[in-house]
């Protein structure tokens, strides 16, 4: 039997569990905030785009077949029209969330910049620039995906300090990425 | 990952296990009942046995699957569009030359004859041979089809040429496309600082490009955009529109319907009415407009009294809907599954409907629909166009 890691994302999709879902949406969550945050230049929007856009794909997996698209472009394809529509509109309609009776998620002004980094597609000769410590901890924890406790083990030091180096790289690309345009 | 990623994930496995159970619920519940659909054919067809009524309208067969009401409209053809067809908000298929026009993937104009039901031709518009609009900054935003010729309009998303907009006109005769790019002028104005993705729509001779606080009105002849009027709503933005015939019909966020002649640009009516998120218009040329709202209900609003005429209810949400002879066409949701309904005009009643699954199906309903020589062409983000005879 496949690990849900080994799963393709068809197989994630067609296997109708919780789990699988949540790998599907680990595989392609930033990919999607940051195809939504280059197309909206507004972190909150791409966050609420986001969140509609895996709610949809909840309520619409059982109509996904194998042998029609991929799961990528599937997935893709809701997010284009959700993006449409807030672009039609000028706001995200968030009916398919509130049907699932899920909250709306507030942004951290640290999620924003990580939001942020994801549109900007943020080039490693501006993380290269950066302190070590604030290169390492943002690589680490933005582009490699390790979670602040993992870190603070891995580092021998408190989360609350790599917290604190994670933002301030974030400040100073946000910074050096706004001088650039 | 952010907080956020970490406990919308959180959010989302929670919501797809309690989903889950809902729909095993669902199922069991309709494994053990009958459905109401049969529950209605059964009383339907014992009545007609007791009355000894023979012949002129069919009894339905009585499944979920094909037919509540007294006369089954029957599927004539299922045809393969070779892309989704959703995202726009007016027209998405259009009649012309004895063809229908689809959008499909928001960047490709299908011609489909609608004698064979063969698709004809794949005509890209939102870029050079656009095939997919994902990746892409250009977006097929309406679609239209007057004075011998199909239009479609193209919208800009990502700078450097961000919300420009841009006309284009399919010749049936060649399929050949004409590009002509909105003046910045009424570019600015009917997407205001890139606020909207304007649709398109014909009516009055005129071809008009929409937004949220004017139109543009075209002369399809030349393409020269001939005036631009403002829909006067102050603050407030349009959200909707419908037209058809020298009716224009515009619905402000403030629940307002604004009523313009498509041929001047002259406002004609006011009616007031409530905000709703999600309006679909569908004009009944010089008689009025049926509103249908994101809940369900479906209005006939008369043009000279500005009264509603009658008011129904229709499953839990309506999606797009047109005007055809004396019926409305809806594409709306009851529980679980989207449906084609038809509606009298006259009185509201639910005439006949038909369950559009499995071909069919998003989470919102996003199914551009026409009435074509006779028939009702229903496109399906899916990819396919469902040709129903009524």
């Amino acid at each position: 039997m496949k690990t849900l890691a080994a799963s393709t994302d068809e197989d994630l999709l067609l296997a109708h569990t919780s789990d699988a879902f949540g790998e599907f949406y680990d595989r392609h969550a930033r990919a999607l905030m940051g195809y939504f945050a280059r197309r909206t230049h507004d972190p909150q929007a791409a966050a609420d785009l986001t969140s509609e856009t895996f709610a949809s794909a909840i309520v619409a997996q059982h109509r996904f077949r194998r042998d029609g698209a991929p799961a990528t472009a599937w997935l893709f394809a809701i997010a284009a029209r959700r993006l449409a529509d807030y672009q039609r509109r000028g706001w995200v309609d968030e009916r398919v969330r509130r049907s699932l009776a899920m909250e709306r998620r507030p942004l951290s002004e640290e999620d924003a910049g990580i939001i942020g980094m994801l549109a900007e597609e943020v080039t490693f000769e501006l993380l290269a620039d950066l302190p070590a410590d604030q290169r390492d901890a943002v690589t680490a924890h933005v582009v490699e995906d390790r979670g602040y406790p993992q870190l603070a083990t891995d580092g021998s030091t408190s989360e609350a300090v790599v917290r604190q180096r994670v933002s301030r790289g974030l400040a100073t690309l946000r910074r050096r990425m706004g001088a650039r345009r | 990952m952010s907080d956020f990623l970490t406990d919308l994930r959180n959010d989302l496995v929670d919501a797809h296990a309690r989903y889950g159970q809902r729909s095993a619920i669902e199922r069991a519940a309709r494994a053990h009942h009958p459905s109401r659909a049969r529950l209605a054919a059964v009383a339907a067809s014992a009545a007609a046995v007791t009355a000894g009524v023979v012949g002129g309208v069919a009894l339905t067969r009585g499944t979920d699957d094909q037919v509540i009401g007294r006369r089954a409209p029957g599927v004539v053809a299922r045809v393969a569009l070779g892309g989704s067809a959703t995202g726009l908000s007016l027209g998405g298929v259009a009649s012309e030359s004895g063809a229908a026009w689809i959008v499909v993937n928001v960047g490709d104009v299908m011609r489909v004859d609608a004698t064979t039901n063969r698709v004809t031709a794949r005509i890209p518009v939102a870029g050079p041979g656009s095939r997919l609009s994902q990746a892409s900054d250009s977006i097929a935003s309406g679609l239209a089809a007057g004075d011998g010729a199909v239009w479609a309009t193209v919208f800009r998303l990502n700078p450097p040429h961000a919300n420009e907009t841009t006309l284009i006109r399919i010749d049936p005769k060649t399929n050949r496309v004409t590009r002509i790019p909105l003046a910045a002028r009424a570019s600015s104005y009917v997407s205001p600082g890139g606020s909207s993705i304007p649709p398109l729509g014909f009516g009055g001779g005129s071809l008009w490009v929409l937004g949220p606080q004017g139109g543009a009105r075209f002369d399809p002849r030349t393409g020269a955009v001939a005036d631009l009027v403002s829909w006067g709503l102050g603050d407030i933005y349009a959200t909707d529109y419908g037209i058809a015939g020298d009716d224009l019909w515009v619905h402000a966020a403030d629940g307002q319907l604004v009523e313009f002649d498509a041929r001047t640009g002259a406002r004609t009516a006011t009616v007031a009415g409530r905000p709703a998120h999600t309006v679909r218009l569908a004009v009944i040329p010089g008689a009025g407009v049926i509103v249908g709202e994101d809940d369900g209900t479906l209005r006939r609003i008369d043009a000279a009294s500005g009264r509603a005429l009658w008011t129904t209810r229709l499953g839990d949400i309506v999606g797009p809907i047109a005007v055809a002879g004396d019926r409305l066409w809806a594409v709306n949701q009851a529980g679980r599954f989207e449906r084609l309904t038809a509606i009298s005009l006259a009185t509201g009643r639910e005439l006949s409907s038909l369950r559009l699954q499995p071909t069919l199906g998003t989470p919102q309903l996003e199914y551009p629909l026409a009435y074509i020589d006779g028939r009702v062409w229903v496109a399906s983000p899916p990819g396919h166009a469902v040709i129903v005879r009524p």
